[in-house]
């Protein structure tokens, strides 16, 4: 018995030894990093960590930009077309260009009015309208688009042939070329304001009512002044004098208007928007 | 007797040609203009059923004409037979593209969103995409 007891304490002393672990064992399996630190940057670790936290924080930055950008006043380029069919819209009623159209051919034949002058590439819109508030014009649009307004009644009133309103429409191509329109809707501080941002500024612009207004006050106020239309005339005259064909459409197309201002009292408000067609007509006139 | 006969052989001759045409899949466009509407036939004066923004994904179908086994497409020119959400109709080729164009309102979020552009607003915008007479000089 007594060897019995002796054999079983013996065996359980030598199965309880290995849980007890010595000392440079544990120290043994600690991680110490510092003693790694060679062999992790021989791999290369480091530097994918930092590469990794640049990534994080260069795609936060373009997040954040992106958001800003949210924020961007449109462009000058983007601002024209926007707020010129804006006031189309706003202005529906008194304009009535919400009508069933007669088809003149205009597209054909002012394409071939521009070939003819030697104006090639440029894309143009014409909008027809059924008022006579307003005869012919040309909006600010886009830098190789214009958009050209044309009154019926005043074509029909008038008796325009297609090479007439074409030749109207060109006029006010060059109208627009020399950016008269942009010069007087554009204010000092709408102008400031066009490109930037306005992320984090509470107060709601203004830009585009002020833009509109300025919009009223040209084409159903005050219109062009005499410099402005001299040299939209000298300029008629120096491209169509090449082509003696228009050249005397153009001067029977003013004395047109000039009879019809004089004539009609629908349309006495004709001179105030393009003063006047008998001066223009005298500035024609060879000296 | 001989006119009956006539006018149902006529009756039924119309009837399977009505039949015969069938819609399918062309391809799905965008939206180009910043508002366009949708027309219940293929005019600019037509009614238009629901106005759509700038970027929208449309879905253009061909009508297809299915005799003596062969196909012809009956019609499929200036206007584009389409489906948005319940409604059929055509949107004039001029307002769509292939490809998805930056809009406005999108380039410019926050201020489009300053204006107050309201839903009578944004039918006109459709209308005057319509109304517009276009053209290019081209060199050539």
């Amino acid at each position: 018995m007594k060897y019995l007891l002796l054999l079983t304490f013996i065996f359980s002393s030598a199965l309880a030894a290995p849980s007890q672990k010595s000392k440079t064992e544990l120290e043994s399996e600690l991680v110490d990093f510092n003693k790694i630190k060679d062999v992790i940057k021989s791999d290369g670790l480091e530097d994918v960590a930092r590469k990794k936290s640049l990534q994080a924080l260069a795609s936060k930055k373009k997040r954040l930009e992106k958001n800003i950008s949210r924020y961007n006043f449109p462009t000058e380029e983007d601002f024209w077309p926007f707020v010129s069919e804006l006031w189309l819209v706003k202005n529906a009623s008194i304009l009535k260009w919400d009508m069933k159209k007669p088809d003149y051919g205009l597209n054909k034949s002012f394409e071939y009015y521009l070939k003819s002058v030697g104006v090639y590439e440029v894309k143009f819109k014409i909008l027809l309208v059924d008022s006579p508030n307003i005869t012919h014009f040309s909006l600010p649009f886009k830098k190789n688009e214009f958009l050209f307004l044309i009154s019926v009644p005043f074509i029909r009133t008038m008796d325009l042939t297609k090479l007439e309103i074409s030749t109207l429409l060109f006029e006010n191509y060059i109208r627009s070329k020399k950016g008269f329109f942009k010069q007087m809707a554009l204010g000092k501080d709408v102008s400031k304001i066009l490109g930037t941002n306005f992320h984090g500024k509470k107060q709601k612009s203004l830009i585009v009512e002020k833009t509109l207004k300025k919009y009223d006050e040209i084409i159903l106020g005050k219109g062009f002044n005499f410099q402005q239309q001299f040299k939209v005339t000298k300029d008629m005259e120096r491209v169509l004098k090449n082509n003696m064909k228009l050249w005397n459409s153009y001067f029977s197309l003013l004395k047109k208007i000039d009879n019809l201002v004089k004539s009609n009292s629908l349309y006495e408000t004709y001179t105030k928007i393009y003063p006047s067609p008998e001066l223009q007509l005298n500035w024609l006139k060879p000296n | 007797m001989k006119r009956s006969v006539i006018l149902i052989n006529l009756f039924f001759l119309c009837n399977f040609n009505i039949v015969a045409d069938t819609k399918i899949l062309n391809k799905v466009m965008y939206i180009k203009s910043l508002f366009s509407l949708v027309h219940r036939n293929p005019s600019t004066h037509s009614n238009s059923l629901t106005t759509i923004e700038c970027g929208h994904p449309i879905k253009t179908f061909k009508m297809v004409s299915k005799k003596r086994n062969t196909t012809r497409i009956v019609f499929n020119r200036n206007w584009y037979l389409v489906k948005v959400g319940p409604y059929e109709g055509y949107i004039n080729g001029k307002q769509l593209s292939n490809r998805k164009v930056s809009c406005f309102q999108d380039k410019f979020p926050k201020f489009f969103d300053t204006l107050d552009i309201g839903i009578n607003d944004m039918f006109y915008w459709g209308k005057l995409h319509d109304q517009y007479v276009t053209g290019k000089s081209k060199a050539n």
